[in-house]
């Protein structure tokens, strides 16, 4: 199925000029994503690998970020290792952060051949494509010896965590400490959390205040921490 | 409730959900991203969370907005989404 997608800023565009000011280097990566988008026109599945490499580029949240995303445009073979490099990208970088399960059903149909799901459903992930393989391949070993089970994250559950005061750390869930840490409020909103405790609220203008129910959201996904350790082996009932 | 992107937790078997995390885990790593700060139980630290009303947590589980360094509010994320076929169906 043909996912379209839109098309990547003209070089000559104030954004771009600002990217290579900042250093050439990206400046020549992005008109390689240009150049790839020409050569694929009307190839909707690919063009959308491109332009998720080119706005990779041009959204990056920091120079490190940029850098190793130029550096893998540069080290390809041919114009369809950028496309495997989108592909790369989005599987590894986008959907981990995407998709929470209770939108699982509407995303199957648009998701068809990049869904980690579908394509590795109870084997091993296909081989990755990365263009600086070998070195990709030395980290991802390290961190596959290195990576330990996460213990599941429930909204209540009293999760024991550092980050505080050894007697806040020993008397508040993870869910408790960020709400003090945050007010109680929605860092987004500002709404206020309905369970806030009573001497908290009896401070404020509660006619002033939007009352919501908050969560605790992670950043990093937690679920990228669970299940990877092979002692649980496949009979192991998750969460969720 | 929410679990990240569960779907691949339930579906992977161990092994291959190492592989998978590992990946995922290495790309950030690239990206300058301290990993050993989130390894484990660590996942569970204040400095990953954030306090976030439902509906808001659910918008940034679909990618609909993004937090940005030094800025005091919200980017909107959906110039990348619309830019990327990304709208909701």
């Amino acid at each position: 199925m043909d996912r379209p997608s839109i098309a990547l800023p003209k070089a000559d565009s104030l954004k771009i000029q600002q990217m290579a000011n900042e250093d050439p280097n990206y400046l020549s990566a992005y008109n390689i994503c240009l150049q790839c988008e020409e050569q694929f026109a009307g190839k909707e599945n690919k063009l959308r690998y491109i332009r998720i490499l080119g706005y990779l580029l041009l959204n990056a949240p920091n120079r490190a970020v940029r850098s190793e995303v130029t550096r893998c445009i540069h080290s390809r073979q041919d114009d369809s290792d950028v496309v495997d490099l989108g592909s790369f990208f989005e599987r590894y970088f986008i959907l981990p952060c995407e998709f929470p399960g209770t939108i699982l059903a509407v995303c199957m149909p648009i998701y068809p051949p990049s869904f980690p799901v579908l394509k590795f459903k109870g084997r091993t992930p296909s081989p990755s494509y990365h263009p600086s393989r070998p070195s990709f391949q030395a980290v991802k070993g390290q961190i596959k010896d290195d990576i330990r089970e996460a213990p599941k994250n429930h909204s209540d559950a009293k999760i024991r965590v550092s980050g505080l005061p050894p007697l806040f750390s020993s008397s508040f869930s993870l869910l408790e400490q960020a709400l003090m840490r945050d007010n109680w409020r929605c860092v987004v909103t500002g709404m206020l959390e309905f369970n806030t405790p009573s001497d908290i609220k009896a401070k404020l203008d509660l006619k002033k205040e939007t009352i919501a129910f908050t969560e605790c959201a992670h950043i990093i996904p937690e679920s990228t921490f669970f299940r990877v350790d092979p002692k649980l082996g496949d009979d192991v009932k998750v969460c969720g | 409730m929410w679990v990240g992107s569960d779907i691949v937790v339930r579906n992977l078997c161990p092994i291959a959900q190492r592989d998978y995390s590992a990946s995922v885990l290495a790309v950030l790593q690239r990206f300058n991203c301290d990993i050993g700060s989130f390894n484990g139980e660590k996942v569970h630290s204040l400095i990953n969370v954030m306090t976030l009303g439902k509906d808001i947590h659910d918008a940034f589980d679909r990618l609909y907005f993004y937090f940005e360094a030094t800025v005091n509010f919200v980017s909107l994320f959906s110039e990348l989404r619309r830019s990327l076929g990304h709208l909701s169906p």
